[in-house]
């Protein structure tokens, strides 16, 4: 019974999708499993002994201090980087000056401050932003919210190509390129899907919760800290996360806009180029080392997504979170 | 109708619940609605200006001024690049792009989204492995996946079948190799979201449903095809339109792979951030071949224009042609 309950449940089709399935989450562990065991190589045991797929040899020079982390080590306390200010120079030139801006010199742990800074709060902003503006859409039965509801329809649906050489003008004329600031300007921003997600979470929750809240003399924004924040928090956190993960992982603004601030994630990047000329003293040239490198990048958000999987997986629709 | 009016009792100004949430309402809003007029509305309105505008470099100017006049003159040079042949080449790559997302991608993503959905053997765990690449930067993928089949295929070709191959995604491996695989990747890449999102639509159907067509005796493939395709098809709508609008703006991860300086391969967004990028590192004074932000903004607005309406039409005729839930 047990059996023929299985068998239709599990048909020709199944079996096809399941090997799709399994082939792709293979090559997924394959690739990773290579990038740990590669970060645990000696350059000559890669590099000389064209140890490229099996497990480390021991007898290769080095081998012992790559085992124990070295090259993990290397990076995260006894590397210097050093990034040149090419890119500053150039937006300094078209707004009147030049400048030859001085090689700036980093450590691993200023990547790591700086990417922390800009995702935990550029993650925060932007979702706070798009959680106060849903609320006001949907609780605030003005003209106004109904043209705005409509404008962010607007903007997700009309595509626009190429508009970063404005934006660089635009940030250089408000004299916040390469700042802090500028990060936390281009995050303030309630356009995208998660204002969506709000909009309908919040909808849903009665009116009867404000009114009552104002009744017993609470202030607009008093009701909407302690009253409508608590009872969307999941939500919030589930978007925080979700936006912390992308920034996190973001190199391409971070390389555009604030481009003497290197985060983790542009650093990898700029240290894995060829011709990137991060390194100080080649001591990236090896492909264990800069796979090491993408480790350490790959490890808080890994631990993130092991700890709140279920979150981070639980259906985020336009109705809130189904878990 | 209630008024502003001051209280009898120590004379304080008592403002109406409408009036207070107005004000709070203006407040709110306010620095949101100025970043958005300033950082959507204002900078799509200057990338119209700087499409118009011609830079000449004053000379003999300390400063390094420019000279800036208006001229139609970009929108000439865009033109005629938009139908060159390394044009057309980025346009079919990147149709390319779109034809695979639609054709191989939304099917084997509905196809895994339904068997996750029904939570069939090991459904769990491939969510897991398929939003995993979503999680994971796509820097430290992108650079494994390229270290993988560049450097270890060739020298394992070598160590365990005696054979010369050149890798693949580097600047010396052939175009179509090297478009291949980047494909390839970018696909592979992209079924995190897809199965998420389709998997929470699924899992929304109505079970009265599916339970009274399996009493009728339908298969799996029958159920999927006829039952959750149809009633989750505005969530695919949702995708393909959305693939279609961000087509001019998908890299197609290329710069993780090649960087600002290579065009061994290219796609329309990787094309606008790597000239971007170059223009950057010329200290903008592009020369020679290189396009100037200027022409690259009007091919900017060109590549706009001609997107707008073909979104707005694939919507309409996905919304009239596709599968209906009667």
């Amino acid at each position: 019974m047990m059996k023929k309950t299985i068998k239709k449940k599990f048909q020709p089709v199944d079996i096809v999708i399941f090997m799709l399935l399994f082939v792709l989450s293979l090559v997924l562990l394959l690739l990773l499993s290579w990038g740990l065991l590669t970060s645990l190589k000696s350059y000559d045991d890669f590099a000389y002994l064209g140890n490229v797929l099996g497990f480390p040899d021991l007898n290769a020079y080095g081998a012992k201090t790559a085992l124990a982390f070295g090259n993990y080590r290397r990076i995260l306390f006894s590397t210097v980087f050093q990034f040149s200010s090419t890119d500053a120079s150039y937006y300094s030139s078209i707004f009147g000056y030049v400048e030859n801006a001085p090689e700036t010199t980093f450590t691993f742990a200023n990547f790591l401050l700086n990417s922390f800074i800009y995702s935990i709060v550029c993650s925060f902003v932007h979702a706070f932003v798009a959680f106060a503006c849903a609320y006001l859409c949907a609780k605030y039965k003005f003209r106004f919210s109904e043209i705005i509801y409509v404008l962010m329809l607007v903007v997700m649906a009309v595509p626009i190509v190429g508009s970063s050489p404005a934006m660089i003008e635009l940030l250089r004329d408000l004299a916040i390129y390469d700042t802090f600031f500028a990060m936390i300007a281009l995050n303030f921003n309630f356009t995208g899907v998660y204002f969506f997600v709000f909009y309908a979470h919040i909808k849903g929750i009665p009116n009867t919760y404000m009114e009552a809240a104002e009744i017993d003399g609470a202030s607009q924004f008093r009701t909407f800290i302690l009253i409508i924040f608590p009872l969307c928090a999941k939500v919030f956190f589930t978007v925080f996360l979700l936006q912390f993960i992308q920034t996190w992982n973001d190199y391409q603004t971070p390389l555009l806009y604030y481009p003497n601030h290197p985060t983790l994630s542009y650093a990898v990047f700029k240290m894995t180029r060829n011709t990137g000329g991060a390194d100080k003293g080649q001591e990236f040239q090896g492909i264990p080392q800069r796979v090491a490198g993408c480790m350490v990048l790959a490890l808080p958000v890994f631990v993130l997504f092991l700890a709140f999987n279920k979150l981070l997986m639980g259906n985020l629709t336009m109705g809130g979170i189904k878990e | 109708m209630e008024e502003n009016k001051i209280s009898a009792e120590n004379g304080k100004r008592v403002y109406t619940r409408q009036q207070k949430r107005l004000v709070f309402y203006v407040l709110m809003f306010a620095l949101p609605i100025l970043q958005f007029v300033l950082f959507y509305l204002y900078v799509n309105f200057d990338s119209f200006v700087i499409a118009f505008q011609k830079k000449t470099p004053i000379l003999g100017s300390i400063t390094n001024g420019y000279e800036v006049v208006a001229t139609g003159e970009n929108f000439i040079k865009a033109w005629k690049f938009f139908f060159s042949e390394e044009c057309g080449k980025m346009i079919w790559n990147s149709i390319q792009l779109l034809f695979c997302q639609i054709v191989i991608v939304t099917p084997l993503a509905l196809l895994f989204s339904y068997y996750i959905a029904k939570e069939k053997p090991g459904s769990g765990f491939f969510r897991i492995m398929l939003y995993l690449p979503q999680v994971i930067s796509v820097v430290v993928l992108g650079l494994l996946f390229q270290y993988v089949v560049g450097t270890v295929y060739p020298k394992a070709m070598e160590q365990y079948f005696d054979k010369e191959v050149i890798g693949l995604l580097l600047p010396s491996s052939s175009y179509e190799q090297n478009f291949t695989t980047a494909l390839i990747f970018t696909l592979w890449f992209s079924f995190g979201t897809n199965v998420l999102i389709y998997t929470g639509a699924m899992s929304g159907i109505d079970q009265s449903i599916v339970e009274s067509a399996q009493l009728d005796g339908v298969n799996s493939f029958q159920e999927f095809i006829f039952i959750y395709v149809p009633l989750i098809f505005s969530t695919v709508t949702t995708f393909v339109i959305t693939g279609l609008a961000g087509i001019f703006n998908n890299q197609m991860n290329l710069h993780i792979f090649f960087g600002n300086a290579d065009g061994n391969v290219d796609v329309f967004g990787y094309y606008f951030y790597r000239i971007t990028a170059m223009n950057i590192a010329s200290g903008g004074n592009a020369s020679g071949n290189l396009m100037n932000l200027n022409t690259l903004a009007a091919l900017g607005l060109i590549a706009t224009a001609i997107l707008i309406p073909l979104t707005l039409l694939t919507r309409k005729l996905l919304n009239k042609y596709g599968p209906s839930v009667e």
